[in-house]
C-alpha cells in the first residue's frame, strides 16, 4: 500500500503539506536550467506497427507478406524515405528526416519485451513497470524519480488518468493544463478554493484512495500553471502543432518558463490498426503518423536551445504480425521500433541488431523477433539522463552493455 | 458464510435468488449507514432520505426486489427517459430517420457512410449516453443499472469505429439490459452476436484462411453469399481481435490458462459469425448473420476440447458454453464483481463465495451479487472506493434531486470527467479502479462539477437543492448538508472548512450554494 498511496512522503520533502494555504503561487524556475534533465515519454497505445513506421524495405518478405500494405522501396511512388540503405522512414513521418540527418534523431529497430504476451494490457503494464512477467503496481518511472535529484514538479502526465508509468510517483496529471482551474468570478472562486483546499488537506490521513493529497496539490497546481503563459498564443516558436499533439505545445511552454521537471508523459492512441491500416497515403496509419511527425518538429524547433535538457522516447507494447491480415491491416506481434530524440542523443543511426524477416529469422514464424529488450533503453535514459545511481537493481534485466544512445 | 446448496446443472433463471444463497439474517438490520453503505454501491447512491427508509423497511427485501423480475417502469421514469427514446432505436431504423426509408438498400462503403451520418452521429452518441444517465438516476431498479453499466465496461465496445456509431444504443438495450442480471452465457451469446461487438473487435471481418477447409456449398443459404455482400474477394484470413478478448477478457481472464493457439482455434471457430451489409428480401440489415462459405470448417481444437468439422455455427455456441462455464471463467468474474462492489484488491474471501455462487447456480449473475452483499469483507468496505466519474455525476445528480431536464449538455459533463459513454477505445473498457481515477485534474474536474452544480451553471440538468439544503444560518446548513448529501459521514475538517468559508457571507442564497458545492465536491462524497 505505502507504494501505492505514496504521495505524502514526497508532499513533506517539498513542504507542501505543512505549507497548507500559504502556497507559493508560482513555480520557482529551475535553478540551472543548462544542466537541467528532462525525459519525455510518449507511448504509442495498440501497438505501432514498427515494420511500417520504419520500413525494412531491403527484406524481400516484407513485401511477399504485405501484398496490400507494404511501403515501397525509395524512389518509387509513396515510397519510404531512405535512412541507411537498409531502413526507410515511412513517407508521412517525413518532417522527422532532417533531425535524423542532424544527428539528433536515434531509432532503435526490432525492440521488445522478452515476454511472449500479445496482450496489448499485458505488454503495456510490463513496459510500463519494467517488470516483465510480474504484476507490479510501481511503475519504472516513479522508482526512478524515487532515487534521483529532487525537483519540487516531478512528473507531468499529459492524460486523463495517471499512467502505470508513474504510479506511485508525485505527478500532476491533467490532459490539457490550460484548463486547470475552477471556473468561477474571481471572488467565489477563491472562496471556493480555500474550503476546498482546507478540507482536502484535511483529507490527508484517511486510508485508502489518497484523495487528501491529489486534491491539495490539484488546487496549488492549478494557482501556479495560472500564471504561466499557456494560451495558444504562446507556441511561438514557428511550431505549428495538429490536434493530437496539443500537449506537446504546452509542455514546450513550460521547458521555455524553465518550470522545472524530470520527466513527462504522453500517450498517442490509435495505433491498433487491425483493419484498414493502409500505406503511404490511405488508411488508418498515414494521418496519425502524419500527426505525431508535425507535433514533433514543432516541439523541436519550440525549444530552441533547451534541446540540450530533453530526451523524448517514443515507444509502443509490441509490434504487429509481418503478414498483413484478411482485413487489412495487421494482428498483435511481436518486436517493434522506439525513437529518441534530443540535443545529447547520438542520432543519425538506427541501432540493434537486425534479425531478419525470413521465416526462420521470425518469432514464432510469426513477427519481427526482439533483439534489443527495451529495459537496456529504459535503464541507459534512467542513468543517463535521471541521473539514477544503482539502474541494476531498479531495472532488472537490462542487458549490461547499453546501446550508447546517449552521449 | 454464503453457502449454496449443492445442485446438480444449473438451477432456472427464474429462481429466486433466496433459494440459491446465503441466509438472509447476513444484511444489517435498522442501520441507516449500512444502507448508505449498500446504495452505494448496489445503487448509484441514495437519495435523500432513501438509506433511512431503507434501514426501517430492511435491506435484504430491498435487494430481494431488485434482483427480482423486473417491473414496468413508473410513469415519472418513463415522461423522463421519453426524451431520449431515439437513442434505443433499432440500427435500421435510427438510420432510415436519418437518412430516408431505403438508404440501407444500397451497398454501403464505409467512408461515404461515414459522412453521410456524420451530421447525426454525435448528437446520436450523447442522446444515448442521456438516456443511460436518466436510468441510471431516476430508475427504481438501481442494481440492473448498475450491472448493466459493469457489462458494458467488460464487454466494451467503441462508438466511434465504423458502424458501431449506429449501434451503441441497441447493443445496451437488447444485447447487455435483458441479460444484466441472468445467466452469464446468455449475456456472453448476446454480446458475441451483437454487431456492434462483431464490428468492433473486427470479427466480422474475419474468414477462413485461404486453402483452410470452406463450408459446405450445398448448405449455401441466402444470407450466405459472402462472395456478392460487399466482401472483397481478396480479403482472406482470420482476425484474432476478438478471439483474443473473447478469452483475456470476456471469459477466462488472463491467467486463464489459455495459450495462443487457443486464440487462433477460438478466431478460426467464430469464422463467419459475421452481419448483414447489404439486406436481401427478408433480412435486416446490420443484423448478425453467420456466413458459412467464410467459416472455416476445419477441426479445432480449444482448452484441450475437440471441435470436430462441419459444425458451422454450432461451433461458435458450444465454445461460448465451453468458456461460459469454464472454472476459470467463475474465478475471473468472481474477482472483477468483487473487485467492483467491495474493494480495488478484491478480497480472497468474498472471492471464495462469488465463485461458489456463479458455479451452483450455473452463471446467474443474481446469485453472484446476492452472495457478494451477503459477504462480510462487503460490508467492512465502506468508503474503501474512489466513485468513477460516472458514479460521481450519478450520484451527485441523486443526492440533490437533480435529472437530466431533456437536451444533451450532461454528455459534455461526463465527456470533461473523462468518461464519455461508448467512448473508451480499448477493449478493457473504463477502470473501476480507484487509482486510475485519482488524478488533480479528476479531483479538479470534480470540485468544478460539484460548484457548476450548486450554483446553477451546469447545463443540462433541473435540479432542486433548496428542497435538499433550506436556506439557513451557518452552523444549521452544515448541519443539513451533512445529514442530507453526506449521510452524517463529514470529517471534522470537512465541517470546519465549511464553517469558516461560510463565515461573512451575507446572501442566503450564495451561503447554500457554496455549502451545497463543497458538500458535492467535498472528499468524502468522492468516496463510496
Amino acid at each position: 500500500m505505502s507504494t501505492l498511496y505514496g504521495r505524502r512522503s514526497f508532499l513533506r520533502a517539498a513542504g507542501l503539506l505543512s505549507a497548507g494555504l500559504t502556497l507559493p503561487s508560482a513555480f520557482a524556475a529551475e535553478a540551472e536550467p543548462a544542466r537541467a534533465r528532462r525525459l519525455i515519454c510518449i507511448f504509442l497505445r495498440g501497438a505501432a506497427d514498427g515494420l511500417s513506421l520504419v520500413v525494412p524495405y531491403a527484406e524481400a518478405a516484407y513485401y511477399r507478406e504485405r501484398p496490400s500494405i507494404a511501403i515501397a522501396p525509395p524512389g518509387k511512388a509513396g515510397g519510404v524515405i531512405d535512412l541507411d540503405g537498409r531502413f526507410g522512414l515511412h513517407p508521412r513521418l517525413a518532417p522527422l528526416k532532417p533531425l535524423f540527418d542532424q544527428g539528433s534523431l536515434a531509432l532503435v529497430h526490432a525492440v521488445g519485451s522478452p515476454h511472449p504476451t500479445r496482450s496489448h494490457f499485458e505488454a503495456q503494464d510490463y513496459m510500463e513497470t519494467a517488470d516483465v512477467g510480474v504484476r507490479s503496481n510501481q511503475g519504472w518511472l516513479a522508482r526512478c524519480l524515487e532515487r534521483s535529484g529532487p525537483h519540487e514538479l516531478r512528473a507531468i502526465a499529459l492524460t486523463d488518468t495517471p499512467p502505470l508509468a508513474l504510479r506511485g510517483a508525485p505527478a500532476l496529471v491533467a490532459p490539457r493544463l490550460e484548463k486547470f482551474r475552477l471556473k468561477a468570478n474571481e471572488r467565489v472562486r477563491e472562496r471556493l478554493e480555500r474550503g476546498f483546499a482546507r478540507m482536502y488537506a484535511g483529507a490527508r490521513a484517511v486510508p485508502g484512495p489518497a484523495l487528501g493529497d491529489t486534491g491539495v496539490r490539484a488546487l496549488d497546481m492549478a494557482r501556479r500553471l495560472a500564471a504561466l503563459p499557456l494560451g495558444a498564443e504562446a507556441g511561438d516558436g514557428g511550431g505549428q502543432y495538429p490536434k493530437q499533439a496539443a500537449a506537446l505545445r504546452e509542455l514546450a511552454v513550460l521547458i521555455r518558463e524553465n518550470v522545472p521537471f524530470d520527466v513527462a508523459w504522453l500517450d498517442a492512441q490509435g495505433w491498433d490498426t487491425h483493419q484498414n491500416q493502409g500505406n503511404a497515403d490511405k488508411g488508418r496509419l498515414a494521418p496519425l503518423l502524419d500527426a505525431w511527425a508535425r507535433g514533433l518538429l514543432a516541439f523541436w524547433n519550440d525549444l530552441g536551445e533547451r534541446r540540450e535538457q530533453v530526451v523524448v522516447l517514443v515507444m509502443t507494447e509490441f509490434g504487429r504480425t509481418l503478414k498483413e491480415n484478411g482485413t487489412g491491416g495487421t494482428d498483435h506481434g511481436h518486436g517493434s521500433v522506439m525513437f529518441a530524440l534530443g540535443g545529447r542523443v547520438r542520432g543519425g543511426r538506427v541501432y540493434g541488431r537486425w534479425p531478419g524477416l525470413e521465416l526462420e529469422q521470425r518469432w514464432e514464424g510469426r513477427d519481427l523477433a526482439v533483439t534489443t529488450d527495451f529495459r537496456t533503453v529504459f535503464a541507459e535514459l534512467a542513468k543517463k539522463q535521471l541521473a539514477v545511481p544503482d539502474v541494476t537493481t531498479l531495472i532488472p534485466g537490462a542487458a549490461a552493455e547499453e546501446l550508447g544512445l546517449l552521449a | 458464510m454464503a453457502c449454496a446448496p449443492a445442485t446438480s446443472g444449473p438451477p432456472p433463471a427464474t429462481l429466486a435468488p433466496t433459494t440459491v444463497v446465503a441466509p438472509a439474517s447476513l444484511l444489517p438490520v435498522g442501520d441507516a449507514r449500512a444502507s448508505r453503505h449498500l446504495l452505494n454501491r448496489f445503487a448509484f447512491g441514495p437519495r435523500p432520505g432513501e438509506a433511512e427508509k431503507l434501514a426501517d423497511t430492511g435491506m435484504e427485501r430491498w435487494l430481494s426486489e431488485q434482483l427480482g423480475p423486473a417491473q414496468p417502469a413508473s410513469p415519472e421514469l418513463a415522461a423522463a427517459l421519453s426524451p431520449y427514446a431515439a437513442a434505443a432505436q433499432e440500427p435500421s431504423a435510427l438510420i432510415a430517420s436519418w437518412l430516408g426509408e431505403g438508404a440501407l438498400d444500397e451497398p454501403m462503403r464505409g467512408p461515404e457512410f461515414n459522412r453521410s451520418i456524420k451530421p447525426y452521429f454525435r448528437e446520436h452518441l450523447a442522446r444515448v449516453a442521456l438516456l443511460q444517465l436518466s436510468r441510471q438516476v431516476l430508475s427504481e431498479r438501481q442494481v440492473e443499472e448498475v450491472m448493466v453499466q459493469f457489462w458494458l465496461n467488460h464487454f466494451n465496445v467503441f462508438a466511434p469505429k465504423g458502424l458501431v456509431r449506429v449501434l451503441g444504443g441497441d447493443y445496451i438495450e437488447r444485447a447487455l439490459r435483458p441479460h444484466a442480471l441472468g445467466r452469464f452465457e446468455d449475456l456472453l451469446v448476446a454480446t458475441a452476436r451483437h454487431p456492434a461487438m462483431l464490428i468492433y473487435l473486427d470479427n466480422a471481418q474475419s474468414v477462413r484462411e485461404q486453402g483452410s477447409a470452406e463450408g459446405g456449398m450445398a448448405d449455401m443459404s441466402a444470407s450466405d453469399s459472402a462472395a456478392s455482400d460487399n466482401t472483397p474477394a481478396r480479403r482472406r484470413g482470420i482476425n484474432e481481435n476478438y478471439a483474443r478478448e473473447l478469452l483475456e477478457l470476456h471469459t477466462l481472464g488472463r491467467a486463464g490458462g489459455y495459450s495462443e493457439d487457443d486464440v487462433i482455434a477460438t478466431a478460426r471457430i467464430l469464422t463467419g459469425w459475421s452481419i448483414v451489409r447489404r439486406p436481401k428480401p427478408g433480412e435486416l440489415p446490420l443484423a448478425f448473420v453467420f456466413r458459412k462459405k467464410q467459416h472455416d470448417s476445419g477441426d479445432k481444437r480449444v482448452l484441450g476440447e475437440s471441435f470436430p468439422a462441419g459444425h458451422g455455427e454450432d461451433e461458435g455456441l458450444r465454445l461460448l458454453h465451453l468458456l461460459a462455464t469454464h472454472a476459470s471463467t467463475a474465478r475471473h468474474l468472481a474477482t472483477k464483481l468483487c473487485a467492483h462492489f467491495v474493494a480495488d484488491e478484491a478480497p480472497p474471501a468474498c472471492v471464495v463465495d462469488a465463485e461458489r455462487a456463479f458455479v451452483s447456480s450455473g452463471g446467474e449473475v443474481r446469485s453472484v451479487l446476492w452472495a457478494i452483499a451477503h459477504s462480510a469483507s462487503f460490508w467492512a468496505a465502506p468508503g474503501a472506493k474512489l466513485k468513477t466519474p460516472l458514479e460521481f455525476v450519478v450520484s451527485a445528480l441523486r443526492a440533490v434531486r437533480g435529472k437530466p431536464d431533456g437536451t444533451l449538455e450532461l454528455a459534455r459533463a461526463l465527456r470533461r470527467l473523462g468518461e464519455p459513454l461508448l467512448e473508451e477505445s480499448v477493449p478493457v473498457g473504463y477502470s473501476d479502479h480507484s487509482l486510475m481515477w485519482l488524478s488533480e485534474s479528476g479531483m479538479l474536474a470534480r470540485m468544478q462539477f460539484a460548484s457548476a452544480l450548486a450554483f446553477g451553471k451546469l447545463g443540462g440538468v433541473s435540479a432542486d437543492i433548496a428542497a435538499v439544503l433550506p436556506e439557513g444560518e451557518v452552523a444549521e446548513l452544515a448541519r443539513a448538508g451533512n445529514r442530507e448529501l453526506l449521510g452524517g459521514a463529514a470529517s471534522p475538517s470537512t465541517l470546519a472548512a465549511i464553517d469558516e468559508g461560510l463565515q461573512g457571507v451575507d446572501a442566503a442564497a450564495t451561503r447554500r450554494q457554496l455549502a451545497a458545492a463543497w458538500f458535492v465536491g467535498s472528499p468524502e462524497f468522492q468516496r463510496q
